[in-house]
């Protein structure tokens, strides 16, 4: 099943070029760089990642579009996967939390927690 | 190679007891309610203790220096070989006389490269003067299940090391396109969850999809990290624990200092915004773990995480009062003189740690006495001995006897001094050799007094006979005596 999710600022990248295509190379990383804070090459990896999926694609030096914005949520909503996180953090990191499932019981129960306990 | 994990062998077990001493203590804080921030700091002990192998004396050292029920006993010429009859034998011989040379051995004679190796490694050890007494000896004699264990652990160490540098790799990766909005912030797609990460610029990342409220409280939480170095510290611990990969309470105490590490952030962070942002901070907490999933025949990411442990912290923290930060303060003090601290060693061993080689420490009753070093027998004149049969005095009455090249069995045990006469007892309690303590400093053999000092080979080496002269030299030269 094709992951058809984007990620916040993934959906920033996917409407720069969905806003403005046709548009050349130079343009798009000029773009990326004002709202995204990216390197030309950081737009260039993006890019490719989006053409291997098949819904923008590089045609020398000019940015064209493969599927529409309309044609790709539609297709989303049919059934999408959690956006893939590949795998754990490496040991040595202090990550805030971790994505460990908590079953419904628990949640409610250190909801509870919070909302009792006594104000100090 | 071998030494150093067998000094490494020693660090960790100590090390574990110190652990299992702070998981202790550290569930009395956490009965007692005591602030995690304290929790935290006394993780700091067994941190030295795995990093550090040398210890202070102190009165109050719990932990001894060398751990002596880890010496294994082998048993009693456990790699003695039969010498192999005719053609093999004199091969054996040939090669005995040809020590000091590397040559490779045909297979059928590999018992032999055994014994040879053994062999040569005594000689060694003659050469540089040095015995060591406790774990190293013993487990020498298991040299070849020694050198597998030391190379076992390399490779782990090296596994470890390579594991945690791909998923770094991987990790950068996926933050290319993540993009900046503070100084030293970023948002990624790629991320469930916020983490700090740099070493020398540490910057924060967050997941994209993260509100308002939950930034404005992660960041803070975040900062914390930042100014506390905790980033620095997890990679530490991790890298210390890595290299005691074996010992599973090392790896029990990574994972609870983790999670002292966080509740004491999470402490801090309510100290800093006011009590009363508790609700909304462990809310945060709650939304970023359990966030919503949609799932489509995709496993979940799991992993650790303490979040019950830390809600319910968040709720129940109280500043301390003065009083008792400063009991805690003071107790984890004595706690780390305790802990890392060896207990002092009573006065004569401590004259024969600090005489020098060529100073004379009397040990014993009477003017009379040995001191630290290699005495070596002398030869007769003409005889070319492969090697000397030699008595090693060490540290804490400790001696070595090498009287026979081609033994495995190594002698070694305490001595003790009654008047002129030093008697030499084998740890196993099996032998005992005796020497008479000439005032030239010279030690005499007494056969009477003495276990068997029989060759096991007359071919091999210089038999030790009643009335060989033993006399101390720091560099090995070839005394020759007078008869």
């Amino acid at each position: 099943m094709e992951d058809y999710t984007l990620g916040k600022i993934e959906s920033r990248f996917a409407d720069i070029i969905w806003d403005n295509a046709p548009l050349s190379t130079a343009r798009l990383i000029e773009l990326c760089g004002k709202e995204l804070g990216w390197k030309r090459t950081t737009t260039y990896t993006v890019l490719k990642k989006f053409s291997e999926r098949g819904i923008f694609e590089n045609v020398s030096g000019t940015v064209e579009v493969r599927m529409s914005k309309e044609e790709f949520y539609a297709r989303q909503s049919e059934c999408y996967v959690e956006h893939s996180f590949g795998g754990s953090l490496p040991g040595f990191l202090a990550a805030f939390t971790s994505r460990k499932k908590l079953s419904e019981k628990e949640i409610t129960e250190l909801r509870r927690i919070i909302d009792e306990s006594e104000s100090i | 190679m071998e030494q150093f994990f067998l000094r490494l062998l020693d660090m960790s077990i100590r090390a574990g007891m110190v652990i299992g001493i702070i998981l202790v203590v550290r569930a009395f804080f956490n009965l007692v309610k005591i602030p995690k921030h304290f929790v935290y700091l006394l993780w700091l002990i067994p941190f030295i203790r795995l990093i550090c192998p040398w210890s202070p004396e102190s009165p109050v050292g719990l932990i001894p220096e060398t751990v002596e029920w880890l010496v294994m006993e082998s048993p009693k010429g456990e790699m003695m070989q039969t010498i192999p009859e005719g053609k093999q034998f004199d091969t054996y011989k040939k090669q005995a006389d040809r020590l000091g040379t590397q040559e490779s051995l045909e297979p059928e004679l590999c018992q032999i490269s055994e014994r040879e190796k053994r062999i040569q490694e005594l000689k060694e050890d003659v050469e540089s003067g040095e015995r060591n007494i406790g774990t190293q000896s013993i487990l020498r004699r298991n040299d070849q299940k020694l050198t597998l264990l030391s190379w076992g652990w390399l490779a782990g160490v090296i596994l470890l090391l390579l594991y945690s540098i791909c998923s770094y790799i991987r990790l950068r990766k996926k933050l290319v396109a993540s993009m900046p909005v503070g100084s030293r912030i970023y948002l990624s797609d790629s991320i469930d969850t916020p983490f700090v990460m740099g070493i020398i610029k540490p910057a924060i990342y967050l997941p994209s999809g993260i509100g308002e409220q939950e930034k404005y409280y992660v960041i803070a939480h975040e900062r914390v990290h930042i100014m506390r170095r905790d980033y620095l510290i997890k990679i530490a611990a991790f890298f210390s624990v890595c290299v005691h990969w074996f010992n599973p309470l090392a790896w029990a105490a990574l994972f609870s200092m983790g999670k002292d590490m966080e509740m004491s952030c999470d402490e801090a962070v309510i100290r800093k915004l006011g009590g009363k942002c508790r609700r909304e901070y462990a809310s945060v907490l709650l939304d970023l773990t359990s966030g919503q999933q949609k799932i489509c025949g995709m496993p979940l990411a799991f992993g650790g995480g303490n979040t019950k442990g830390r809600i319910e912290n968040i709720m129940k923290y109280k500043k301390p009062i003065l009083a008792v930060s400063v009991i805690c303060v003071l107790g984890i003090a004595v706690l780390s003189a305790a802990l890392l601290t060896i207990p002092e060693k009573d006065m004569g061993e401590k004259m024969a740690d600090s005489g020098a080689d060529n100073k004379e420490v009397v040990l014993g009753n009477s003017e009379i006495g040995v001191s630290e070093g290699t005495y070596y027998m002398k030869v007769p004149l003409g005889a070319e001995p492969l090697f000397v049969p030699c008595l090693a005095i060490g540290k804490d009455s400790s001696f070595t006897f090498s009287y026979d090249l081609a033994s495995s069995y190594m002698p070694y045990g305490t001595y003790e001094i009654k008047g002129d006469v030093l008697t030499a007892s084998t740890s196993d309690g099996l032998y005992q050799y005796q020497f008479k303590l000439k005032e030239d400093g010279t030690l005499v053999f007494l056969a009477k007094g003495s276990s068997e000092v029989k060759l096991f080979d007359d071919n091999l080496g210089i038999a030790v006979l009643d009335g060989s002269e033993f006399v101390k030299q720091t560099k090995r030269e070839v005394w020759i005596s007078e008869d």
